[in-house]
């Protein structure tokens, strides 16, 4: 449908709201206070690690045992008290010892010696003080164990030649996982074993190791196939042409190539090709999708368990919460976590690459590899001052975009109200000054991390052209390099500077600095995530007020009465809401509760149900304190029917089942007719599979209440609270719900909490509440005896209508 | 049927029906959600027509694109070229012959012919300053070697959480002052779009009727809002910048090209092939992409309905003890939503892999053709690498090209979602006229009710009510006295019959001005998170404090107020457990008050109320029914008793109507025997 032209005129307005270039405003009330910012780097890394709780399941996994299956606890870091994988470590010490002593590996000079022995001796005595150790000593030796190996491995890829070197170090590694996934025990029963299963990011990073090794692989036999052979008709390398399956083509038999010999290394090369990608093509749609799955289960542990806690926190907490800033918290705050590991292996990858490219720069030129490190100031630098910036923003930025989300939802959610009162427009301006709003803080931090790196690369390059000239003029004159004989350890051999040389460190330099820019843009990044993080766990860290005291036990059986004995309460200090209230409700009583509008009634029941806790005093079931008892089966044996009524946007029948979800059909069809809204159920399209929409709209607020009465009645506890359940019926209904209720609730003990007389008069005891106190108490006929009595002048007062009415009709 | 059946059934459905069904529960207002092609191409044509609300910086962005991608490929060759032959390996300048210079383009002869004669030192400082001169104005100064702005953040593995970076995003290719200009305009420019656009379906949303609006689910409609409007940003830029710079580029590459092999046509047959073949191939996965993101964004949506119901009634789940079941309940949504994603993820890896095979084997065959030449000796070596790259030139336009329409089937998917919404027709304009203030009254001609679903809610209402008066409305649960109640403000519009006001049908006017003079009060109280005072000054934002503490008098609510500690200050919450939910119900009368309109409307408000407060609010209302019409819903006796008038409803119909006394004195009457259940009751 077109737009008309007032609101084609209303769109040119927003299109024009967003400024063309400022930065807009952003009022200093919507700005984060300056002590909830976190300060420093280290707590940012310190909310990366509080997340690890989220993540640790998929590195972990589950041990395995035969017979048993998969056990449901998480797996051990290392290992437990009882099993045990010694065998890697005496494997690794044969190795160790074998190595050397056949002479497997080509011989090394004393400098590469030192460089690949000693990482490898560590690596097996680590080994064997994993193996032996248990607690934090084991913690500590396996640190101790993975620097080892990073170290050997490092040492092999670098610093030794030789392709038997580089497969010593994977049999290192490959011995090391082995003894972590598979584990023995010798005890009573004889020999048993388990397996560590389930470590998803352990087999996800593996594979992706393994996929990159294969195509660096695949990318260097390409290249020398195509460019030598092919192209230019040279024969293969030995290795290589083994590899391709013509090793009578190898440079070790044949000069040059023929036209037919090419043409068969061609049909070769087509083959390779498209076999790579053909067998790639599954893996890669495996290992993405695989990757994904990782996250998002990581994403809703996080997420549920941010629900959890919210569902836990007192209404106190809730009142002033704004429902939007759950659902911003939920989706975008939660996500983050699923970047910390991530961010985390960049991060180390890119410090560990810059420092070696610099020392490879160093190596042929102090000067220009000094140069390059004193990057680092600037780098710094800018840290330093835009960091907290950052972090300041990302708060600012996504409080700002929570209000939005807020805004939206209250609006639809009381868009009935709206609408009364013809205040669509009023809504509408606020739901687009927090639009802008937050466009504007997101704008601000985006725009931050921009000038940073600009910035950044602008003295970078600076810095990299007088480099790049200084070595242009050694390219010129030729000068020798520095550390000659170091250099040919790393295996370039740049004995003078020249164009070759000149390019090779041009290249190292560009990507040192590269390293160090993208450092610096990934931490700021992370300073971002870390705020998400930071909004949730400022909900986890919130203690539930109400929760299970540590030797809690489950509410099992009620059987005589309910005491509440000098129970005093308040929701803000100075404003008593229950004053040093006492009664004893018994079972198979009905327990009138009335009063004026705010003397405490619904407060009395909340305290019932704990959702709080009572300041002093105590509230007893058959003599037990209730805080004694586990929170959830308190209330899974009390059933309430709320005053509001709210309903899910499930079906009838879901929405009376909702939380007694094992009830049968027959005792739905009770509790249908106990409500008193049989006719109704059955009258519905879909009679009870019929879905409500959004908090049960659509149905009258009769038929609400009389659906929460049957969901409360369906839970068949002994305690059953009604709060005004009946206000919004007729008398006819009411009538035939409370009679139908009094028939059910025989041995139960029922709370009533109403100001209809025709109600109250039914109940055993009568409790008449005032400003927080019982001021009397006792069944009707008591408290009518009492003269001057506040519930006899209540009666009255509700009466005297009535009775005009009755003489009338008389 | 038992629950365990229920959940076979549920198993034994087909995906599809399943994923209907779920639709249907997100939103009832917008069920029909397959698209054709047709359609697709009108979703993409009207999420285009975006660009004309912003045609200067639309087209600024453009150029400054443009100028990214052309800028350095005309710069950076140069100073690099001349550092290497003329400071390091010390050749002298090329001369000058004919007016042009051999290895050089034509712009860049001033600078050579300036520097004739300067020494390496001097190039070479000359140079540097080139250098730094580009760094700060475009970010680079030499080709590889390139800075590119982006402020992306990081997201997460949904829709809903991948949008933060939509809704902002700007970046240039270029850097220095350039790229960062470039940046903030774009930033800028894409913040602008999404502003209008979820402002607009914000709106549309908000000025659809009650009886529609019972339909959507408002996890849904915030979905839509927040997470589905970001999607127009692909259709909005690319729609126009891949096609044209695809085709510039490819063009130039082309052109230079031949340029240098005239006679080898083959990489232009192939690059152009590849478009419409890939283009064609992946046209088939359009209609499985638009449905898979569909079906995500409708599990995204039912999520955020969960979340939206769950923390919205905190309280009713705390007291019926279903903290573990909200939190199940949102476990399975989310998980569900997440693997909706991951299928859409998982199908567009597939798709990229496929591509890479599909480009890979054009590229393999392409290789195979000219590798044999080269063997054949028909070419060289370096003949290969020239035309590779060419080929890698032109081949990402050509695939950029075949891959627009596919990629932007998931946007489609979204946009769908938000014209949907757009398109609903708005409460029904019947009619334009600004209405007067009402003199006489109100009145009912044989009006009726149909719901949309076919249920008949009213037939043959017929009464009149005027200024001055309170009307009762009294009747059985269900009986129709909220729906009669709502056709006076219009939230439902009668099916038959008329409602004319000061004689005039009320369709007539325009909705607004209507419900300017008509204040409802309704049943179930909803409350804002402001100040108690603006709570009350909603519907009257200028009223004075003196007002505001009248009206809450009159609903027996200022004491409380002024015992709190921030008295009219108190800031409200969503779920309050400062203020019981009486207390509520008389903020809200008093909000109702406030509001000086000639017609009342209150709907049970004295159903929570104590009978001291009542006596004192229906008296209130007297003296304020004296210039206004008071329409009053009520079980109670002694609300009803005081009335001008009663109205007995059963089954959308008047039984009754008169005073109470008359009814009462009528023998038989249905008033009556209403009257004596409660007496009897309470007797």
């Amino acid at each position: 449908m077109r737009e008309s032209a007032s609101e084609r005129e209303a769109l040119k307005r927003r299109a024009r709201a967003v400024p063309i270039y400022g930065f807009g405003e952003i009022p200093d009330a919507r700005l984060p206070a300056s002590e909830d910012v976190p300060k420093g780097s280290s707590e940012v890394l310190q909310l990366f690690f509080r997340s690890w709780p989220y993540i640790r399941p998929f590195f972990l996994g589950n041990w395995w045992y035969p017979n048993k299956g998969v056990d449901t606890e998480l797996a051990d870091l290392v290992s437990d008290e009882k099993h045990n994988f010694e065998y890697c470590a005496i494997i690794g010490l044969l190795v160790a010892v074998a190595v050397p002593l056949f002479g497997i590996l080509p011989e090394l000079s004393p400098l590469e010696s030192s460089l690949f022995y000693a990482p490898m001796i560590s690596v097996v005595m680590s080994l064997f003080a994993v193996v032996f150790t248990r607690g934090t000593n084991q913690l500590i030796s396996t640190i101790l164990l993975m620097f080892c190996i990073l170290g050997l491995v490092i040492s092999a890829i670098f610093f030794v030649n030789g392709i038997e070197a580089k497969i010593l170090a994977g049999v290192f590694v490959f011995l090391s996982l082995a003894g972590w996934t598979f584990q023995y025990r010798k005890g009573d029963e004889g020999w048993t074993y388990r397996l560590r299963v389930k470590t998803h990011l352990v087999y996800f990073y593996l594979v992706s190791f393994i996929q990159r090794i294969l195509g660096t692989g695949f990318a260097l036999i390409n290249v020398d196939l195509l460019n030598q052979a092919l192209l230019q008709g040279e024969p293969l390398a030995p290795t290589l042409s083994a590899i391709l399956g013509f090793p009578e083509l190898s440079n070790e038999y044949v000069e040059s190539l023929s036209y037919a010999e090419r043409m068969d290394l061609l049909y070769r090369w087509v083959a390779i090709n498209l076999g790579y990608f053909f067998i790639m093509l599954p893996i890669n749609v495996a290992m993405g999708y695989y990757n994904m799955w990782i996250m998002q289960m990581i994403n809703q542990n996080l997420r549920e368990a941010l629900v959890e806690r919210w569902h836990q926190l007192s209404i106190t907490y809730h009142s002033d919460h704004r429902t939007g800033d759950s659902i911003f918290r939920i989706y975008q705050d939660s996500a983050m976590v699923t970047n910390v590991i991530r961010m985390l292996i960049d991060i180390t990858l890119r410090i560990f690459s810059y420092f070696a490219t610099v020392a490879v720069i160093f190596l042929l030129s102090p000067l220009i590899g000094t140069i390059a490190a004193l990057i680092l100031i600037p780098a710094f630098i800018f840290g330093y001052f835009a960091m907290p910036k950052v972090r300041e923003r990302s708060l600012a930025y996504r409080a700002a975009a929570s209000d939005v989300t807020a805004t939206v939802q209250e609006t639809f959610s009381s868009i009935r109200v709206i609408k009364a009162f013809n205040a669509a427009e009023q809504a509408q301006d606020k739901m687009e000054e927090d639009s802008l709003i937050s466009f504007n803080a997101a704008y601000r931090i985006r725009n931050l991390i921009a000038a940073v790196t600009i910035a950044m690369f602008t003295l970078m390059a600076a810095v990299m052209i007088s480099g790049e000239f200084t070595m242009a003029f050694w390219a010129r004159d030729e000068l020798s390099t520095w550390g000659t004989d170091l250099i040919a350890l790393v295996g370039v051999t740049f004995v003078v500077w020249n164009l070759a040389s000149f390019s090779y460190v041009r290249g190292e330099f560009r990507g040192s600095a590269n390293s160090l820019r993208w450092l610096l843009r990934n931490w700021m990044t992370c300073q971002d995530m870390a705020m998400g993080l930071k909004r949730v766990f400022d909900i986890l860290d919130i203690e539930p007020d109400i929760k299970d005291s540590p030797d809690a036990i489950p509410f099992e059986e009620f059987k005589n009465e309910i005491a509440f004995e000098h129970v005093n309460f308040r929701y803000v200090e100075d404003r008593p809401v229950l004053d040093d209230v006492s009664f004893t409700a018994k079972s198979g009583t009905i327990t009138a509760i009335i009063g004026p509008t705010g003397s405490g009634k619904s407060s009395l029941m909340a305290l019932l149900l704990r959702m709080f806790d009572p300041q002093s005093g105590q509230i007893t079931i058959d003599g037990q304190d209730i805080r004694d008892f586990q929170v959830n089966s308190l209330r899974a044996s009390i059933s309430i029917a709320l005053q509001e009524n709210v309903l899910f946007a499930l079906s009838v029948r879901d929405n009376i089942k909702y939380v007694a979800p094992g009830a049968t059909d027959s005792q739905l069809r009770d509790a249908i007719r106990v409500a008193a809204m049989d006719d109704y159920v059955d009258g519905l399209p879909d009679g009870i599979d019929t879905i409500l929409s959004d908090r049960g709209g659509k149905i009258s607020s009769g038929q609400k209440q009389r659906l929460s009465i049957a969901r409360a009645v369906v839970r068949d506890t002994p305690i059953l609270v009604l709060d005004e359940p009946t206000a919004a019926l007729d008398a006819e209904t009411e009538l035939k719900v409370l009679s139908n209720l009094s028939e059910w609730g025989k041995d139960r003990a029922i709370f009533l909490i109403t100001h209809r007389i025709s109600t109250i008069r039914r109940a055993d005891n009568i409790l008449y509440l005032d400003q927080g106190r019982i001021v009397e108490s006792g069944d009707h006929g008591q408290l009518m005896a009492l003269d001057d009595g506040a519930y006899r002048s209540f009666v009255e007062a509700e009466m005297t209508l009535t009775d005009t009415s009755r003489r009338l009709i008389t | 049927m038992s629950d365990i059946s229920g959940v076979e059934s549920s198993q034994s459905k087909t995906r599809r029906e399943r994923e209907e069904e779920l639709d249907r529960r997100s939103s009832g207002l917008d069920t029909r959600t397959d698209i054709d092609a047709a359609e697709t191409m009108r979703i993409i044509s009207r999420s285009a027509r975006y660009i004309t609300l912003f045609p200067v910086r639309y087209i600024t962005k453009f150029v400054l694109k443009l100028g990214s991608y052309a800028m350095p490929l005309a710069l950076l060759p140069w100073p690099v070229k001349m550092l290497v032959d003329h400071v390091i390996l010390a050749e002298p300048l090329p001369e000058m012959v004919d007016g042009t210079i051999a290895g050089y383009p034509g712009y860049w002869e001033p600078v050579i012919t300036a520097l004739y004669g300067a020494s390496p030192m001097e190039l070479a400082m000359v140079l540097a300053a080139f250098g730094i001169i580009f760094v700060l104005t475009i970010g680079s100064y030499t080709a590889g070697f390139e800075d590119e702005v982006e402020a992306g953040l990081a997201q997460g593995h949904d829709y809903a959480t991948q949008v933060e970076n939509k809704m902002h995003g700007g970046q240039s290719t270029a850097g220095g002052l350039y790229g960062w200009f470039e940046f903030k305009l774009n930033t800028r420019l894409t913040q602008a779009l999404n502003h209008t656009l979820r402002s607009h379906l914000f709106n549309r949303i908000q000025a659809l009727s009650i009886t529609k609006l019972e339909e959507q689910r408002i996890g849904d409609s915030i979905y839509r809002v927040m997470y589905d409007t970001p999607q127009i940003n692909e259709i909005f830029y690319e729609v126009t910048h891949t096609p044209i710079m695809s085709t510039v580029l490819f063009i130039q590459a082309l052109v230079t090209m031949l340029n240098v092999y005239p006679d080898n046509l083959m990489v232009a047959y192939v690059t152009i092939g590849v478009f419409p073949a890939w283009g064609f191939a992946a046209a088939l996965f359009s209609r499985i992409v638009r449905r898979r993101g569909q079906a995500a964004r409708a599990a995204g949506a039912i999520t955020t309905a969960t979340i939206e119901e769950g923390m919205d009634n905190v309280l009713a789940v705390q007291s019926l003890g279903g903290n573990l079941k909200e939190k199940n309940r949102f476990g399975d949504d989310s998980k569900e939503s997440f693997f909706r994603h991951r299928m859409v993820s998982l199908l567009w890896i597939f798709i990229g892999q496929l591509s890479g095979v599909f480009g890979h084997i054009v590229f393999v065959w392409f290789s195979f053709y000219i590798i044999s030449q080269v063997i054949a000796g028909d070419m060289t070596a370096g003949d290969h690498a020239a035309i590779f790259t060419y080929y890698s030139y032109m081949i990402g336009p050509a695939l950029a090209l075949g891959w627009l329409w596919i990629r932007f089937q998931d946007n489609v998917a979204a946009m769908r979602r938000v014209f949907a919404l757009l398109d609903q027709e708005p409460e029904a304009q019947l009619g334009s006229l600004s209405m007067p203030e009402i003199e006489e009254g109100v009145e009912f001609d044989a009006a009726g009710l149909i719901y949309p679903d076919g249920r008949r809610a009213l037939s043959d209402i017929s009464f009149k009510a005027s200024i001055g008066e309170i009307v009762a409305l009294v009747g059985p649960t269900g009986a129709g006295k909220t729906s009669l109640a709502y056709l006076v403000p219009r939230y439902h519009v009668a099916s038959e019959g008329s409602i004319r006001i000061d004689d005039v049908n009320i369709n007539k006017y325009d909705v607004s001005s209507l419900r300017d003079q008509i204040t409802y009060v309704f049943q179930e109280t909803q409350l804002f998170s402001y100040s108690i005072r603006d709570n009350i000054r909603f519907g009257n934002q200028n009223a004075e404090q003196d007002e505001v503490e009248r009206v809450a008098r009159i609903a027996g609510i200022h004491d409380f107020i002024m015992s709190l500690p921030e008295q009219y200050d108190t800031r409200l919450g969503n779920t309050n457990a400062k203020i019981s939910v009486g207390q509520k119900q008389r903020i809200s009368i008093a909000r109702g008050l406030l509001r000086k309109s000639k017609i009342l409307i209150l709907d049970e408000p004295t159903s929570a109320l104590d009978p001291e407060t009542e006596q004192y609010l229906v008296s209130s209302l007297h003296e304020a029914a004296k210039d206004r019409l008071v329409i009053i819903i009520a079980h109670r006796l002694s609300t009803i008793a005081h009335a001008d008038k009663i109205i007995y409803l059963d089954e959308g119909q008047i039984l009754e109507e008169g005073t109470h006394d008359e009814l009462v004195a009528r023998d038989g009457g249905a008033y009556r025997r209403f009257v004596e259940l409660q007496t009897t009751a309470s007797a």
